[in-house]
């Protein structure tokens, strides 16, 4: 027995041991973090089905992009020594003191200053190829993008409302509004305050402060109306009560808009996709 | 019929306890009064039922289904695999009359319909159940489900007529579940919406017999039968039907003179073999004619079919391509938002008529029902 244990037992610490030499060496976070990049692009450049005229378009700009991003990192990589001396050098002089010697100063912008200039040229021209990427893409390709939310393992049954035959489906608004109608009086009245704060913060993102109270008071006159609705009147008016309290997409989407089609289409994870997305429909076209 | 829709419960009871009571003076056995009695609120007898001897009924609302034990003849206490049709006592009965379980006001073309009243607003209605079992269905929950399995609520014909008008709804839209299963809802709904003046769209499987689907054609503006494969395999395999049965349904469709579309679901690996799309286009052509309006439909991972991947929009495209090709005038290309054929041209001048993206009409040049720049006839519910 005794002699039965001990063999399951170097057993098992030869299978750890070989389970350990077996494990991926040199992988690192950053790996991770380049695929999971790539897996969000690949989530909505798959939703938005680039037509092939549309990938030829769209991949100079995408590839100039990379080429001059790659640039920008390789000469920071070059000047990183010189960078890192005159940083140290500067960060010595602060510590002994007030001020830093105007010498050194000078020597941290000579390698800072050409870098700095060449990443606002490059931020000015990314935002450039930014535009003319959005100006390939439909209206509704644009409006997939905006209502995307960037996600890994991508979401299951999905409900588009605008896929022929398919029931409804329900909006953060509408969701909302359900709630409060499913809450007891009392707890109506006593969370009042709460949820018009809470509110009040979420809409910062689409309204001016000032405009700000009258959209929470427009969502509380909402709430008292849909919980003094039948179940039938609040079904078939739910859609267009939500409609009008959400944020107009054009502001909820212009604000990050261009920074979603930089991130998802202009960018160093989306590059390799749209190369193979059109190699596919070179080939299906074949 | 709305005033026993508005009954409580406890008023109910007593109206029943009161009429067997009268009827049981009147000489007629307790036992029928119970059974009349213990029938739940919100339940109707059924159409399209022959009672048979030892309680059993036959139902041929729907045709025969390859599943039954016994084709269409339910026993005492038994629920039709519809889930929503139930022999109680030896009476036939519908359960989810007047129990939606979802009201939206739509556009048409959610139909899909893109040559009737182009952008008009209408009031879609479901309650639970259908009478197939398509793998691929995007409704699932609420058509694979009994009025017990899902959300439903009180929606009698009067209140969703009443919300239509209010919601400034051109017509009512009977769709997401199979319409066909709440067939005596459905009727009774469509004849007080005509009364006010709106019309009436049904978009279905059609898996239903030519009696009641000729009554129902009285009554509907516009169909929409969506065709899920091309093959008697795929049907019974995919959705426990028949082709055959959707096929007869589509040619009585036509005959009434009910204006129709057909929505074509193409599933990769399973219904994208351009030879039967050929076969199938060619069929809408001869018994059809070639004014029916066709969409290929992109099929999304759903249900009990998330193992296949998107419909490639190039394999809609060459669909489309060989129905345009059989000779049918107009096809177009669904759940692909943005893509040219979503919007309707003209066969004869092949000038741009309606612009769609998805379902919304963004531009439409039809004035009248010819086309501005030639003259063409355009055939459809244009106004």
């Amino acid at each position: 027995m005794r002699g039965g244990t001990v063999l399951l037992a170097s057993v098992l610490v030869v299978l750890v041991a070989c389970a350990a030499a077996a494990a991926p060496r040199g992988v690192e976070r950053s790996d991770v973090e380049r695929v999971t990049a790539e897996i969000r692009a690949l989530n909505i450049i798959n939703q938005l089905n680039l037509t092939r005229e549309q990938l030829e378009r769209i991949l100079p700009i995408v590839r100039e992009d990379e080429a001059e991003r790659a640039e920008l990192e390789r000469r920071h990589d070059a000047a990183e020594p010189a960078l890192l001396a005159a940083a140290r050098q500067l960060r010595a002089e602060l510590n002994d003191g007030f001020n830093s010697k105007p010498e050194t100063e000078q020597a941290w912008g000579r390698v800072n200053g050409p870098l700095l200039e060449m990443a606002e040229r490059y931020a000015q021209r990314h935002q450039q190829r930014v535009a003319a990427v959005a100006q390939v893409l439909t209206p509704n390709q644009m409006a997939l993008i905006a209502q995307y939310k960037p996600c890994v393992v991508p979401i299951k049954d999905y409900k588009d409302p605008a896929r022929i035959g398919q029931a409804s489906a329900t909006s953060a608004v509408e969701k909302a509004l359900e709630r409060v109608r499913e809450m007891p009086e009392r707890m109506f009245q006593r969370t009042r305050e709460r949820r018009q704060q809470q509110l009040a913060e979420r809409l910062h993102k689409y309204y001016k402060p000032e405009e700000i109270p009258a959209k929470v008071q427009e969502f509380e006159q909402a709430a008292i109306q849909v919980r003094g609705m039948s179940e039938v009147e609040f079904e078939a008016k739910e859609s267009q009560i939500a409609e009008r309290l959400a944020p107009p997409e054009h502001v909820a989407a212009g604000r990050e808009l261009g920074g979603r089609v930089g991130a998802f289409l202009v960018s160093p994870a989306s590059l390799p996709i749209l190369e193979h997305k059109r190699e596919v429909a070179v080939a299906q076209s074949r | 019929m709305s005033d026993q829709d508005s009954l409580t419960r406890r008023e109910f009871l007593a109206r029943a306890c009161a009429a067997g009571a009268g009827l049981c003076f009147a000489g007629i056995p307790a036992v029928e009064c119970l059974a009349s009695a213990g029938v739940p609120s919100g339940w109707r007898e059924a159409r399209y039922y022959k009672r048979l001897p030892g309680g059993k009924v036959h139902c041929f609302l729907c045709p025969c289904n390859p599943f039954m034990k016994v084709c269409g003849v339910l026993d005492d206490g038994e629920t039709c695999y519809c889930r929503v049709r139930t022999n109680r006592d030896g009476r036939f009965y519908v359960t989810n009359y007047g129990r939606a379980c979802a009201v939206h006001s739509d556009p048409v073309e959610k139909g899909p319909l893109y040559h009737v009243m182009p952008g008009a607003k209408v009031l879609a209605v479901a309650a639970p159940g259908c009478n197939l079992a398509c793998k691929c269905c995007q409704n699932w929950e609420m058509s694979q489900a009994g009025v017990e399995d899902t959300h439903t609520f009180d929606a009698p014909p009067r209140e969703l007529v009443r919300r239509a008008t209010e919601a400034g709804c051109r017509g009512m839209a009977f769709t997401y579940t199979e319409p066909v299963i709440y067939f005596e809802y459905l009727v009774d709904t469509a004849q007080l919406a005509r009364k006010q003046g709106l019309r009436n769209f049904v978009s279905t499987g059609g898996y239903i017999t030519t009696e009641p689907l000729v009554e129902l054609c009285k009554y509907v503006d516009a169909f929409s039968v969506s065709v899920k494969g091309f093959t008697e395999g795929f049907y019974l395999d995919y959705c426990r039907g028949s082709l055959k049965v959707v096929q007869d349904a589509l040619k009585t469709i036509r005959a009434q003179g009910v204006w129709l579309e057909i929505p074509v679901l193409i599933i990769p690996t399973l219904s994208d073999d351009m030879a039967q799309v050929a076969w199938f286009c060619s069929w809408v052509k001869k018994n059809l004619g070639a004014d029916v309006p066709i969409h290929f439909i992109r099929f999304t991972p759903m249900y009990l079919l998330r193992n296949l991947p998107t419909t490639p929009v190039s394999v809609l495209e060459q669909a489309r391509k060989i129905a345009l090709k059989a000779g049918l005038r107009y096809a177009y290309i669904g759940n692909v938002p943005g893509h040219d054929a979503n919007n309707t041209d003209c066969p004869s001048c092949g000038r741009l008529l309606i612009q769609r993206i998805g379902l919304k009409v963004l531009r439409n040049r039809l004035a009248s029902t010819t086309c501005p720049d030639c003259g063409y006839r355009i055939p459809g519910l244009w106004a």
